[in-house]
This record gives C-alpha cells, structure tokens and sequence, in this order.
C-alpha cells in the first residue's frame, strides 16, 4: 500500500532517530531497516533521506563520522547526540498525543 | 563508478551552491548507489538494469540538490554581531560624553579616535568574516615564533624594568591564536609529548613574568593557554603531571610575590587604602553609589574619576546612565560570552571551534576583570573593558569577533568529518 507522502514527512525524523538510537548507521542501512521493520509499507524515494540526515547534524541532533567496515568502502555513518535523543524523546510523545487523538475521532463511530 | 552514476551526482551537485561539501556529498551519496546496484545485481539483474533501478529509486537528483543546499549555507550568528554593535555604540558614545563633559581647554580627540579605530575594527572584522579561517592554521608555529621573538625583543630593548612594554597587550590574542591551531590535533602519544607542551606555555610565561608591567598580560595568557592545552585533550596522567608543575610554578610566584613589600603593599592597599594604592577603586565606588537608578546624564564629565575612559569606563557609563543601565550592560556582556561558548559548541571543526574557545577566554577574562575592579573585587590593573574603552585595542578586539563570525559563517559549507585512514 503506497502511503500519502504527507503522512511520510511527519515521520521521518522520528523514524530515523529511533534507528540512530539504537546504533549508529550509515544511509543505506537506515533505509534497509525502515523498509524491514515497517514490512514494506515505508518506501520513499531514497534520495530524501540525505538532506534530512545533513539537516539533523546542522541542528545538533546527530552526528556523522566516516568508517570502514569489513568490505573495505568508506560509509558516512551517523550517530544519535544527547540533543538528539531529547528531541526524540519530544517526538515521542507528540506522536502518542496524536495517535491517541486521531484514534479518538476515528473510533468514536464518527466516520465510517 | 559507472558513467550514469557520475552524471547522477553532478546533477546533484549542480543544485549545491558551495563546492566545498560536493566532494562528500558524492562520497555519500555514491557509496549508497554502489551498495543499491550490488543489492540488485547479487540478485540476479544485469549491471545496466541495476543502476537504472537504483537511480530511479533514490529519485529526482535536482531535488535531492535543491534540498541538500538549504542545509549547506552559510550562517550568521546575529546574537554576536548584534551585541558586538550595541558595545561600539556604547564606546563611543562614551567617549562622546567624556569630552564634553571636558568643557573647552581640554584635551581633544576622544570621541574622534574612538570613532576612527572604531571603523578600523569593523572594517578588519568584515574583512576577516569572508576569509577562510582555516589558512591560518599553517601559519600557527610562525606566528607563534614571531610573536616570541617580537615579544622578547621589546623586553630586552626597554630601558628598565619597570618601564611600560608598548605592544605587549596584542600578544595574548596572537598567542591563543597560535595556540589554537598547535594545539588542535596535538598527538599526546608522540615521544615528549608533555615536555613540548609545557615548553611552549612556559616560554612566554617566564617573559611575561620577568617583567612587571606585563602581569596582567602574563596571567591572561596562563589562562587561555591552559584551557587550550586542556581542550586537546591530554591523557589523565600527562594532564595531572602539567597541572601539578602549573600550580607549583604559580604556588612559587605568588609566595615572592607576597614577600615582595612592595608588591604586597600594593596589593594591599588597592583593596583598602582609599587616599594611596586604593584611590582609583575608591573613586569608583563612590562614583558608583552616587548614580542612582536613573544616572545623571551627559552633562558631567566627572573629571574628578582617574581612568574613566579606560579601566572605569563602566564606572561612567553606570552615573551617567544609572544603575539599571549598568545591570543592562552586564546582562548585554554575559549574553555575548555566552553566544561565543555556544558557538563554539556547535562548529563541528576542532580548528574552528578551538579558535572560538580562545576568544571567548580572552574577553572573559578582560570583561571580568574589568568588572570586578570597578566594583573594588580586584585591585585596579590596566584592563580596560572591551570594544568599550578608549584605545586601539578594540579595534583587535572587533578584529577577532570577525574571525569568530567567519568561523561560524562556514560551519555548513566545510567539510568535518575526517576520512578514514
């Protein structure tokens, strides 16, 4: 099921930071897990991914260093900061706050 | 890396307006594209149709560049040049102020040279905000080297010892500046690691020390020194072993210094002696109680307060303008370190950052300094209050404010995270 690409935006950075929070990785990775654990239902146009990862480390939330790994090709990878994981922790709850909002009206009957 | 690919990433980089980050964008961006198209080919496609597909799947390179370039700008810290503006009004107004409260028959030209190495100042510091800092970092051990050299010359040409040094105030800046770029990457693991380290502190500190007139320049140094030569970060043991040979150098200073009678008359007297040693402070106590909330304005001069164009500028500034004034003033300085401490956090090169820690040092020390002898804290030295005081030191002080706003222009548009060995 391909998803508004309004709904995605929202999203994303929480995505990306929950993974970041986890272990450090580099872009492909992010992506790979993202498709993984949603079941396929999270599929963007990869390219976006990178201008929200510099704009992330612009604001202080992750930081980027570069690494080999056993395939010997350099990879730019990324890690969560304490800034970060607050900010994180922000959108979190937010996220609940809508979640519970919009389940709310749905659920009430209202639409159906 | 295929033709297709390569012509991809141009795309991209053509939307990216500071060349600059290009060459890790392509890095990148290429690195995810060889992982995309071995996905694919490991999965049984023709190398042709895997670079079609990852290409179609990272999508639209114009956009991909449009959106990297609002991140890759450069950026103004305003809270810096703003409060940086507001200090060179308040100079010169000052300076305005303390000459026609002069009356005629008095000495002219206050508030005309303030003015003039106001612009001067202002002038470098633009200058300075569009050079790129990081050509300075070669020059670190030469600068260093000639302000040691010009410094000794000056020391060893003056007449006695206890004659002013013209100049040497300038050194603690070309100091922390040298510093700053020695100290960046500093490998402490090398052979004699610590010994070079401690070599390169104590030579302007014995020269500094050796003359009494240069004291104050001597303990500005000490501190912005340490503080750079901690930022490198020094292992436990060699951090301990410097600190314990600072503190006993410093232990033995100050035990001469206390037996010194003069020296220790001095001391003493500027804290408690109203009519001797301690008439400046006094002054500028008294001057200080008698502004009230609201000062009272232009029209005295207040001959009587020594030095209120220089060390008790604030002093003047607070009766002429009132205690809520002076409040605003301090609320205005501590604004402005503690926009340079968070600059300094947020510009990812270690050179970069390391010049701004340098910075903020410097004024914290002169703008405490400053502050604590007007209230009769510290005894009455010859540091004069930043940007605000009369004197051509401000000028280098702007100076190095463009230098900072040029760091932090470019903390977006360079590239910080070092390749791997």
């Amino acid at each position: 099921m391909r998803i508004d690409k309004e709904l995605l935006k929202g999203s994303t950075v929480i995505l990306i930071l929950t993974l970041l929070d986890r272990r450090p990785m580099y872009g492909y990775e992010m992506l790979t897990e993202i498709e993984q654990a949603s079941g396929g239902v999270f599929q963007f146009k990869e390219g976006t991914l990178y201008p929200i990862l510099h704009a992330l480390e612009s604001s202080g939330y992750v930081e980027s260093y570069w690494d080999r790994t056993e395939s010997a090709r350099q990879r730019k990878y990324y890690r969560i900061t304490d800034k970060g994981r607050g900010h994180l922790t922000a959108k979190r709850r937010e996220w609940v706050t809508f979640r519970s909002a919009v389940d709310r009206v749905i659920g009430e009957g209202g639409i159906s | 890396m295929s033709k297709q690919i390569q012509t991809y990433l141009d795309t991209v980089c053509q939307q990216v307006k500071y060349r600059e980050v290009h060459d890790e964008i392509r890095r990148e961006l290429g690195s995810h594209l060889e992982d995309a198209v071995e996905k694919y080919t490991s999965s049984g496609m023709a190398e042709a149709d895997a670079v079609n597909a990852a290409l179609t799947d990272m999508g639209d390179p114009a956009l991909v560049g449009q959106q990297l370039n609002k991140t890759h700008q450069p950026r103004t810290e305003w809270g810096l040049l703003i409060a940086t503006l507001l200090f060179v009004v308040l100079g010169c107004w000052a300076m305005y102020a303390i000459e026609v409260g002069m009356g005629s028959g008095a000495r002219p030209g206050f508030f005309i040279h303030k003015l003039l190495w106001s612009f001067a100042g202002l002038a470098a510091a633009a200058a300075l905000i569009f050079v790129d800092y990081r050509r300075l970092r070669r020059y670190s051990p030469l600068l260093y080297a000639v302000t040691l050299g010009g410094a000794a010359l000056l020391a060893a040409t003056v007449p006695s010892l206890n004659s002013s040094l013209w100049g040497i105030s300038y050194t603690p800046i070309l100091f922390a500046v040298a510093l700053a770029g020695i100290f960046t990457d500093w490998d402490w693991d090398r052979p004699h690691a610590v010994p070079k380290a401690m070599g390169l502190f104590a030579a302007p500190l014995l020269l500094y020390l050796a003359h009494p007139a240069a004291f104050m320049e001597g303990l500005e140094f000490a501190a912005v020194a340490a503080i750079l030569v901690w930022r490198s970060r020094p292992h436990r043991q060699q951090a301990a072993a410097m600190a314990g040979a600072g503190l006993t150098v410093a232990g033995i200073a100050a035990f001469r210094l206390w037996n010194t009678p003069h020296m220790r008359y001095h001391l003493i007297g500027a804290l408690t002696d109203p009519t001797g040693e301690g008439y400046m402070t006094h002054q500028s106590l008294l001057t200080l109680q008698q502004a009230g909330w609201w000062g009272h304005g232009l029209a005295e001069g207040l001959p009587a307060l020594p030095g209120r164009d220089s060390e008790l500028v604030f002093t003047f500034l607070v009766h002429s303008l009132g205690w809520v004034a002076g409040a605003a003033i301090c609320c205005l300085i501590l604004f402005f370190l503690r926009r340079l401490i968070s600059a300094s956090r947020t510009v990812r090169d270690p050179y970069g950052a390391s010049l701004i820690v340098a910075a903020a040092a410097i004024f914290a020390f002169r703008f405490a300094w400053n502050l604590l002898m007007t209230v009769g804290l510290l005894p009455i030295a010859g540091v004069d209050l930043p940007f605000i005081s009369y004197g051509k030191q401000g000028a280098v002080q702007l100076a190095l404010v463009g230098l900072v706003l040029g760091i932090f222009r470019r903390k977006e548009i360079i590239r910080t995270a070092a390749l791997p060995q």
